[in-house]
């Protein structure tokens, strides 16, 4: 029953094969799919633009922060440099006066000692 | 393979006269199988002519020249499959969403025109037609290509890229859902 009916599907199947008329193609064919190559080449360059679009802006984020970064790092480092080095010099100055100052103190201490006497 | 390795191997440089004589040799072919997979004939040139544009712009992706056939069978597969999947969605009419009357005076109109013979086929092309209606895409193209165009199973795996015992199964189920389809329609035609 079952082998009866694969047969009578296989059958179809052969009958459908011869039954499908051999088709010529038109005059224009060739230049109907030339045609249709020279439409579609712009709707490729599109496609591939579509296609590859989120990429480039993927690469370009990641170039602008790489660029920033670039800028940033160093203008960071540079200030950090200059405010130590005012701090250095307000400290030097600093220490400076606190010198002149005790020996300030000392000198007026002498003398104070020399009246005394 | 009905042009030389060396006009592939041209029309992949970009070479216009090795694609033409591509197109020249393969176009005969290529109709007739549309034809089969697609059943509907005044579609066939316009599928066919698609198939050819997708060569055009996929030959670059070809590796070895050897498998250019079963390469262009998957292309024309396809083709036909993105053809019936619109077909489907844009709902056309068809013979078998014709009312009785609709369908008796359609055929007495084409019987008129047509010998025995090609009653005959034209019947046996209806039949298959609403046959292949009753299954997904997928299983028509499977059993266009293996029953009705008589790819061997190698030629097939080629063209579908996977081993012949998955093959084997697909095509195993795609025939049980056939015949499936085919009691149906006998008993459809019995009453």
């Amino acid at each position: 029953m079952q082998a009866d009916r694969e047969q009578e599907l296989d059958q179809l199947f052969a009958s459908y094969r011869d039954a499908i008329p051999e088709l010529e193609p038109s005059p224009e064919f060739l230049a109907n799919v030339w045609r249709r190559i020279e439409e579609n080449r712009g709707f490729v360059w599109t496609t591939m633009l579509q296609r590859w679009a989120p990429r480039v802006a993927a690469v370009s984020a990641l170039a602008t922060v790489l660029l920033t970064a670039s800028v940033w790092i160093p203008q960071q480092q540079r200030a950090r440099e200059e405010a130590a080095l005012d701090r250095g010099y307000i400290e030097a100055l600093t220490v400076g006066s606190l010198d002149e100052h005790d020996s300030a103190l000392w000198i007026m201490a002498g003398d104070r000692l020399a009246t005394r006497r | 393979m009905l042009v030389e390795p060396e006009v592939v191997a041209k029309a992949q440089t970009g070479d216009v006269s090795a694609f033409n004589a591509i197109v020249g040799a393969y176009r005969k072919r290529i109709l007739g199988t549309i034809y089969r997979l697609i059943g509907r004939g005044e579609d066939v040139e316009d599928v066919a002519q698609d198939v050819f544009v997708r060569l055009y712009y996929s030959l670059d992706q070809l590796r070895s020249i050897e498998v250019f056939e079963p390469w262009l069978y998957r292309l024309t597969s396809n083709a036909a499959y993105d053809y019936l999947r619109r077909r489907k969605r844009s709902g056309g009419v068809r013979m078998a969403d014709l009312s009785e009357e609709q369908v008796i005076a359609a055929d007495a109109a084409e019987s008129g025109r047509r010998t025995a013979d090609e009653q005959d086929a034209a019947e046996t092309r209806e039949f298959v037609e609403t046959l292949f209606r009753e299954v997904s895409e997928e299983d028509r193209i499977l059993l266009t290509l293996k029953e009705v165009q008589g790819l061997s199973l190698k030629e097939l795996s080629q063209v579908y890229g996977v081993n012949e015992n998955a093959l084997k199964v697909r095509l195993f189920r795609a025939r049980k859902r056939a015949l499936r389809a085919y009691d149906k329609l006998k008993k459809r035609k019995a009453l």
